[in-house]
């Protein structure tokens, strides 16, 4: 190796003595908007077919020397349609950029190392600008701020609580097993997303799960809510195995690529951003009073005495309560300010933000507040080195509640909705709240029950790139970049040993101290040659790279129960137990890619990735992932003479992914356990599988992309048929084994088929005024195709009294199946089960409109449908069994003596039906409205120390049309799920959200 | 680096990282398999496993009957219900109160929590069979000491059995279908079919023999520990006497009396000890990997979960009975469900006096009433009247006489009491025909007052047996 490696560094060495430095002149000019005619900061110009080129200032100003042999200059922004200008003999360029609703001149990631422009890709890959992300409102996270804009994606939050927690699945089921969220790449770094809990649905807390340690239902928030949206630039969304295959093993879920801005040459721009907003349930579900009727049918002889004189004193005394509205009803006040910093030289170029995020939840003592500070930093070495850096810190801290599913009577939806009105639940003048009638007093959970969680995050990348040859026809560059992020939470779990829930417990009081800690570490290297033949009209770009990625997490806890009375901390139990868990896992690949563009007529690209991974029974064996593609732009070739047709392309594109089983398949472990005092071991529940090999999707993706009047419609049409392979998942074992599964194996194969259409369109374009509209719809089908396994259940529903979906052959395994069972009328379903609907929408499509008028107001909004996806819903059965429901007394429609909150709390466990809910919804999901002050009131007011003032208004979720019972359809109580198949249990209320904004340029 | 298969790559990938980064290109390409950095492995005991493994697949083995009692469905409590004599208030889990009482459905749901005692004992006979493996190939054991570990994991393998057994019921059908479990398991990728409930009784006898006749062979100590539910039991011998009180059970169930009888002869059966004598369960909640008795519950408990007591525990009762102080009136009588299935709760449990009560696994309580039974069963009254007097005089009760009018109705009585709350009522009824509203009607002798079910006419259902979970169903659609 090491021959080789001076060879390599001899080679190296040469080629940098090879160059030669070609004459120069120098172009200065102006970028501006063309609708409001300010300057554009942050435009890329290049030489056309070179590297060589600036960016415009804040001003939108830019300069920079050109070779004598450069024609044409390229100017292209995120958001605005490119533009070739040729150079003549100009010194000075102005020109004006147009909005363009499809980026068609966007450059987008094809390999891990290279782009390539939107108007030559073959697949249809979504890029999302700073200012569709958050340009319009703030949604809760990143994630979030996705939502109805990602064609093909199914974007839901999981929980309405501060902070969020969102579930994204792009292009239907990818995995069955786990959480099938995507990859996220955050500028090249393998971003912790993890959504682990902390253990407040464990048996010492709520009790969701009778689980001791970490659970699916502690409703953790996924740890993309940290990053800052302000900070970021773009994201791309690589939706299948076809566009994402270039990463491999692991993006079977697609990959979502985030990168944040940068800095530009020129004037030093400050930027200074605050909003201030307002934060309320979408809808509450309202409670129906008590009457002594009522009683009657709650309680007897004595009790049902005592009830109804403790209803006639609440009543004469004026002392009915809204307990709903008291813990849910409240508003809660958000606040994010934000400073950035950029500017820099030709050579040296730097981004800096600040931010600070403080949203309180409408569950008192709950928020989410989030200190984040970025560093991103650009410095060309010479005429061969450049080099940059991106550090970003982070220190977020959460307060959730408690809420969703519970077995102990403290999660808040819960209690809620067994509390009748008349009870008196307030604090008594001693400070001392009375006992609710079960479970736990909620306001005394809001004010006293502790789930915080601080998290400290570093993100930090490296990259360089070295152009070893530097030549218009031919260049070879070698880039490198390594990445780290390190996440550490510590969460306090606490009930007090003096809750009404923890004095009836057998060990009064619970504390837990958790941390968890993980640590991704990436590095990858890359040699890209650039080339032409053909006299330049074929160009070619071949390269070769490698990559490694250590992924480790170390989860630990110490938990006290049966508190001494002080201070709540573990040590203080009377019983105190530990938990450390270990997780280590690498992968390394290797990459080869070769694309050829003719003419930007016909662009082809092909490639291949061989991965191996420790998360495989063979961690030394290595997977090849190809993929290949074809885009033909027909409108580029001479013979096409249609001038109102801009632009035909026809595309197709196929790839494999893979998705390595986890950590953790190949053991079967003995688990600890004990009695007498003395430690044992257990056989654990599952075995592993020491052969088990990585799941594959494979993906044909079938589009064609029209554009009308220089774009002024434009039409993106996809098809495509992704098929999972091989779906990793436990196989069920018969129970009776001991062993419920074996922990990973090949159980069979899914196909997801689907359509996705996005149609733009500019009605009007003109110096007052301009509009442009998106209308986007997507649809997808899942199907089981194979299975080599007995038909088993998936996602997580609550047992077929409430529904529950089946992995089985020809369905999808998101659908619905629950009570009644019937051997005659079901005779192929799972244990003859009713079977019910899809938890999967039938379609979405989401419109999106913004207009520019006087140059000066900017207005948006987005109206998102969601047709079909059904939810099992078990929230209103919780109030119709405690007589709370807001029609619980209501007799109509029977004749049975019964009010239709008995009929209904009585058919529970006979027929699912009430419980499968349709979770379609049609919903304003932003809007807003902006003024920027005209540059001449600016100036009489500022001079020339402010460049820019908008101020605006905007909400997010501000009205949603549904027939849903719950507090919304966006919700669910285990969190992301693999199959997106959604349960409903007293979640925390999900918030429309109200924001002013004002934002000031220096 | 072993395999060399794309040099290229590697060569150029390897030299550009070494230059820019400076690492070691091997450590870079390298991914080691990863050994379980938080669990050892069960392949590792499998071979020669050394003392302190032994050791730990034991305890392990011990304690593992203890988690079909601390699931989220504590086996007593379903069984309790299902024989009335308990129910699950649970503020949380309406379907302990509403499905399990049978308001709901005919069939219960196959893919619930209330059957999760099903796998957790299903696992004690996979915990038996790792132990057992284990200690016939440590070469650090003696024959004998191999027998002796044969021995008790093969009598922990009928407990599992016997327990899952009578969870999925099936008695008087010959129908595999219809109740009964698998019996041979040793190959988790090819269990055996289901049997009826008669043939599983055949073989958990024959296994417990098999186990008898190993601790014979087991020499005076056994190679491994065992914790203080053992105290008077923790030899070969007398872990025998164990052995012999479960194949004495088990005789009964399958109604050979005579069979019984020897079994219990060579049990620790006996009219002058202590009542409770047995091997037990115990319970440390401040351990770790350890828990509470989960079957004690703190008195008046105003928590989301209270476990009550039907009234008629209290109403059915002879006068000055003390088993009595077994279940106590609430002073916060609960009430759940509304209307028809509206369900009282005035009395909780008071078996257990703290989260370290013991769990008896069988006592000598029990022995009495199975030697009553079976020697009333062979027409013996007089040795059967001497067995249930011990057992009346315990409890303050004036003594009783059997005869062939009265001998089932009084004993199945006085196990009621006995045995309440220790899993036992529902499967009596069940095996004796009894599983019926009116259990035992007025008029008869020695039984003093009509012993009933709550909570069992209509719009509530009594239920024979749980449902077979639904990945049994599966596995033998897709195993026929």
């Amino acid at each position: 190796m090491k021959k080789i490696l001076l060879l390599f560094s001899l080679m190296l060495f040469s080629a940098l003595l090879q160059q030669v430095v070609a004459q120069d002149r120098s172009i200065s000019g102006r970028v501006t908007d063309r609708a409001t005619g300010q300057g554009l900061p942050g435009v890329t110009v290049l030489v056309k077919g070179t590297t060589v080129g600036a960016s415009t200032n804040a001003d939108g100003s830019f300069s920079l020397s050109v070779p004598a042999s450069a024609t044409t200059l390229t100017f292209s922004s995120i958001g605005y349609t490119s533009i070739d200008r040729p150079i003549g003999s100009d010194a000075t360029i102005n020109i004006g950029l147009a909005a363009d609703t499809k980026q068609l001149g966007d450059v987008v990631v094809t390999g891990l190392a290279s782009s390539i422009k939107r108007e030559n890709l073959a697949n249809a890959v979504t890029t999302i600008s700073a200012k569709e992300l958050t340009g319009s409102t703030r949604p809760v996270s990143v994630d979030a701020a996705l939502s109805g804009k990602v064609v093909g994606a199914n974007i839901a939050q999981t929980s309405g609580a501060p902070g969020g927690g969102v579930a994204v699945q792009l292009r239907g089921i990818s995995t069955i097993n786990g959480s099938s969220q995507p990859l996220y790449i955050i500028d090249g770094v393998y971003a912790v997303n993890e959504a682990i809990g902390n253990g407040a649905g464990s048996a010492a807390f709520s009790g969701a799960s009778s689980g001791t340690t970490r659970t699916t239902q502690d409703n953790p928030l996924n740890r993309l809510a940290d990053l800052n949206p302000n900070d970021i630039e773009s994201i791309e969304v690589l939706k299948g195995p076809s566009a994402a295959a270039i990463y491999g093993t692991r993006a079977n879920a697609g990959v979502i690529i985030i990168r944040t801005k940068r800095g530009a040459a020129g004037q030093t721009r400050v930027s200074l951003t605050q909003d201030i907003g307002f934060s309320r349930a979408i809808r509450l579900l309202g409670k129906e009073d008590w009457t002594p009727e009522k009683i009657d049918k709650f309680y007897s002889g004595a009790a049902a005495a005592a009830e109804k004189a403790e209803l006639a004193a609440a009543q004469s005394a004026g002392k009915i309560y809204d307990y709903e509205k008291e813990v849910f009803g409240n508003t809660g006040f958000l606040r994010n300010t934000g400073l950035s910093i950029s500017g820099g030289t030709d050579r040296t170029k730097f981004f800096a933000s600040a931010s600070t995020s403080d949203e309180e939840g409408i569950v008192k003592n709950t928020g989410f507040q989030r200190n984040s500070v970025r560093l991103n930093l650009d410095q060309k070495i010479g005429q061969r080195l450049d080099l940059g850096i991106s550090s970003n810190y982070i220190n977020s801290n959460n307060r959730r509640g408690y809420t969703g599913n519970d077995n102990r009577g403290i999660s808040l939806g819960y209690t809620l909705a067994y509390v009748p009105s008349y009870k008196e639940l307030h604090k008594n003048e001693l400070g001392v709240f009375p006992d609710a009638p079960t479970g736990d007093n909620p306001l005394a959970v809001v004010e006293r029950a502790i789930n915080e969680e601080e998290t400290n995050r570093f993100i930090q990348t490296g990259s360089a790139t070295l152009r070893i040859i530097d030549k218009e026809n031919s260049s070879l560059r070698l880039t490198a970049q390594g990445g780290v992020d390190f996440s550490n939470s510590a969460a306090i779990l606490a009930l007090p040993a003096d809750l009404q829930s923890s004095r009836n417990s057998n060990n009064p009081g619970a504390v837990r101290f958790a941390r968890n800690n993980f640590l991704n570490t990436n590095l990858q290297a890359f040699l890209i040659y650039d080339w032409k033949l053909l006299d330049n009209n074929l160009s070619l770009t071949s390269q070769l790279g490698t990559v490694r990625l250590d992924l480790n997490q170390d989860l630990t806890y110490t938990q006290g129960v049966g508190l001494a009375p002080g201070p709540l901390t573990p040590n203080r139990g009377s019983i105190i137990t530990q938990d450390a868990f270990l997780q280590r896992e690498s992968d390394v690949g290797f990459i080869g890619q070769q694309e050829m563009n003719f003419k930007d007529q016909i662009i082809a690209t092909a490639g291949v990735r061989f991965d191996k991974s420790t998360r495989n029974g063979d961690p030394e064996k290595l997977y090849a992932f190809p993929k290949a593609s074809l885009a033909v732009n027909v409108a580029n070739f001479e013979f096409w003479t249609v001038d109102q047709v801009n632009q035909v392309k026809l595309r197709a594109a196929y790839g494999e992914t893979g998705g390595p089983a986890f950590f953790g398949a190949t053991f079967s472990p003995l688990g600890p356990i004990s009695t007498g005092g003395r430690g044992g071991f257990l056989p654990s529940t599952l075995v592993g599988n020491a052969g088990i090999e990585p799941e594959r999707a494979t993906e044909l993706e079938f589009g064609a992309d029209l554009g009308f009047l220089e774009n002024r419609v434009t039409l993106e049409a996809s098809f495509y048929n992704k098929e999972v392979k091989n779906l990793v998942n436990t196989f069920v074992l018969a129970p009776s084994t001991g062993v419920s599964s074996i922990r990973a194996f090949p159980v069979g194969d899914l196909r997801n088929r689907g359509i996705e259409l996005a149609l733009g369109v500019t009605p009007v374009r003109s110096d007052n005024f301009s509009w442009t509209s998106t209308t986007q719809y997507w649809h997808n089908r899942s199907e089981v195709t194979r299975i080599t396994v007995p038909t088993f259940i998936t996602g997580t529903g609550f047992g077929s009294a409430f529904g529950r979906n089946y992995f089985k052959l020809g369905e999808s395994p998101s659908r619905w199946y629950g009570v009644p069972a019937n051997a005659t009328t079901n005779p192929d379903t799972p244990s003859n089960l009713t079977r019910y609907e899809d938890a999967q929408p039938d379609f979405q499509m989401s419109f999106l409109n913004s207009f520019t008028v006087l140059k000066s107001f900017d207005i948006s909004f987005m109206v998102h449908w969601k047709n079909g996806g059904y939810i099992s819903n078990l929230s209103r059965l919780l109030q119709d069994e405690a007589g709370t429901t807001v029609d619980w007394s209501d007799p109509s429609g029977r004749n049975d003596g019964q009010t239709i909150g008995q009929f209904r709390a009585g058919q529970a466990g006979v027929d699912a039906r009430q419980f499968i809910e349709d979770g379609s919804y049609v919903r304003l999901r932003e809007a807003s409205i902006y003024y920027s002050v005209p540059s001449g009131v600016r100036t009489s007011l500022f001079k020339n120390y402010v460049q820019n003032i908008r101020v605006g208004v905007s909400a997010n979720n501000l009205l949603t049309f549904t027939d849903y019972t719950g507090y919304d359809p966006e919700v669910s109580n285990f969190g992301a799920t693999s199959n997106f198949a959604q349960v409903d249990v007293a979640g925390y209320p999900n918030t429309r959200r109200l924001f002013f904004h004002l934002g000031i340029d220096f | 680096m072993h395999k060399i298969i794309f040099p290229y790559q590697k060569t150029l990938a390897a030299g550009a990282l070494a230059l820019l980064l400076g690492t070691s290109s091997c450590s870079f390409f390298e991914t080691e398999a990863v050994t379980d950095p938080n669990n050892i492995s069960i392949e590792s005991v499998l071979q020669n496993a050394n003392q302190s493994q032994i050791n730990a697949l034991a305890v392990g083995l011990e304690a593992s009957l203890r988690l079909g009692h601390v699931s989220n469905a504590p086996n007593n409590q379903v069984v309790g219900t299902f024989g009335r004599e308990v129910v699950v208030m649970a503020g949380t889990e309406s379907r302990w109160y509403t499905e399990l009482l049978g308001t709901r459905s005919a069939t219960l749901d196959d893919a619930a929590y209330y059957n999760a005692a099903y796998s957790d004992f299903a696992r004690v006979r996979r915990a038996a069979q790792i132990f057992r493996e284990s200690a016939q190939n440590a070469q650090i054991l003696t024959a004998p000491q191999k027998a002796g570990a044969a021995g008790f994991a093969r009598t922990y393998e009928a407990l599992s059995k016997l327990h899952i057994l009578i969870l999925q019921g099936g008695e008087g059908s010959t129908d595999p279908n219809a109740g009964g479990i698998r019996i041979n398991l040793d190959d988790i990728r090819k269990p055996g079919k289901f049997v009826s409930y008669a043939e599983a009784l055949t073989h958990l006898r024959q296994l417990l023999d098999q186990a008898a006749g190993e601790l014979d062979q087991a020499g005076s100590t056994f190679a491994f520990p065992l914790s203080s539910g053992y105290a008077n039991f923790n030899t070969p011998a007398d872990f025998k006497k164990f052995n012999r009180a479960l194949a004495a059970r088990v005789a009964l169930y399958q109604k050979d009396y005579a069979g019984t009888l020897t079994a219990l002869g060579q049990s620790f059966y006996s009219r002058t000890a202590a009542l409770t004598l047995g091997p037990k369960i115990t319970f440390d909640p401040g351990a770790a990997n350890n828990s509470g008795n989960p079957y004690f519950q703190l008195s008046n408990s105003n928590a989301a979960t209270v476990v009550t007591v039907p009234d008629n525990f209290q109403a059915e009762a002879e006068t000055g009975d003390t088993r009595l102080n077994k279940v106590a009136l609430r002073t916060t009588p609960r009430r759940v469900g509304t209307g028809p299935t509206a369900v009282d709760g005035n009395y909780e449990p008071r078996v257990f006096a703290s989260q370290t009560t013991p769990l008896d696994i069988i006592r000598n309580e029990e022995l009495l009433l199975i030697a009553a039974e079976a020697r009333a069963m062979t027409n013996d009254y007089a040795g059967a009247t001497l067995d249930i007097n011990v057992v009346r005089t315990a409890a303050g009760l004036a003594p009783t006489v059997l005869t062939s009018a009265n001998a089932l109705d009084v004993i199945l009585k006085e196990r009621r009491y006995s045995l309440f709350y220790e899993g036992h009522r529902w499967h009596d009824l069940r095996r004796t025909g009894r599983l019926r509203t009116e259990v035992t009607p007025a008029g008869v002798v020695g039984v003093v007052k009509p012993q009933t079910l709550m909570y069992s006419a209509t719009p509530f259902r009594l239920y024979t047996r749980m449902e077979r979970p639904v990945a049994e169903k599966q596995w033998d659609i897709a195993n026929p």
